[in-house]
């Protein structure tokens, strides 16, 4: 059936907004998931930068967050996506199938949501961390890995 | 591919726009849109992934804009908009881009 032609399935079509990283994930080795790479092309970004709203994330709250994952998040760990939010913060996602995983962190309080589904059994892991505490961060890296490995 | 393209933004006040693929196709919209903004390219969502997910898709026609729509989130927790959007994502990605801008390269 063509579904671009049939009511029955009607499509529906969203144009998707640019960042650097909007191609496909390719894997936890591309280059492109340099998290120092990705929070530096976060920099140039200017207000309204999605159709028109969009806050653009701070300079500081980007140092911080790079000096954050630098110190917290060790090397030889599955690497997140880094997007800009609408309200100036940084979404990080982790596909680690079945799971994927959001955290969206607030640069100015240094809080984060978050958030992880198994699209296979529809399980959520929801949780609010303190990106500014070592032992969240511990936490954080903790669950990635059994994330990464098969494991709740 | 972010999951935040599937959810409402602000300004959409809970209502997702998009286009609806019986009245434009893909590289048209994509035409349209980038008259004003910047996109890296299109991917589309069938009306039963949404329904699925607890989803009304309701046509919402605008002046020079007919095929517009809106996918309605309203009533939703946030998350359960972060789960929805989650499962629309998982869905567009595997259906793969309905248009993609050339290179310039």
């Amino acid at each position: 059936m063509d579904e671009s032609t049939s009511s029955q399935v009607r499509m529906l079509i969203k144009e998707q907004p640019v960042t650097d990283n909007s191609d496909f994930q390719v894997g936890c080795s591309s280059p492109s998931l340099d998290v120092r790479a990705q929070l530096e092309s976060m920099r140039s970004m200017q207000d309204g930068w999605l159709e028109g709203g969009g806050v653009a994330p701070s300079v500081g709250g980007l140092d911080w967050l790079e000096e954050a994952f630098a110190r917290h998040f060790p090397e030889g760990s599955p690497r997140p996506y880094l997007y800009p939010t609408e309200a100036g913060g940084v979404q990080a996602e982790w596909s680690l199938s079945p799971w994927r995983v959001a955290l969206e962190i607030d640069l100015q309080s240094r809080c984060g949501n978050w958030f992880a589904l198994n699209l296979e059994t529809d399980d959520v892991d929801e949780r609010r961390l303190r990106c500014d505490e070592a032992s969240d961060w511990q936490w954080l890296v903790r669950r990635i890995h059994r994330l990464s490995r098969g494991l709740a | 591919m972010t999951s935040q393209a599937f959810r409402p933004s602000r300004k959409d006040r809970n209502r997702l726009s998009v286009d609806n693929g019986d009245l434009v196709s893909p590289g048209d919209a994509f035409r349209r849109f980038t008259q004003r903004y910047e996109s890296a390219g299109v991917l589309a969502v069938l009306v039963a992934e949404c329904n699925d997910q607890g989803l009304d898709v309701v046509p919402d026609p605008l002046r020079g804009r007919p095929a517009h729509a809106v996918i309605d989130f309203r009533g939703m927790s946030a998350s359960a908009v972060r789960r929805v959007a989650e499962r629309l994502r998982a869905a567009a990605v595997h259906r793969g881009w309905r248009y993609r801008p050339k290179s310039d390269s």
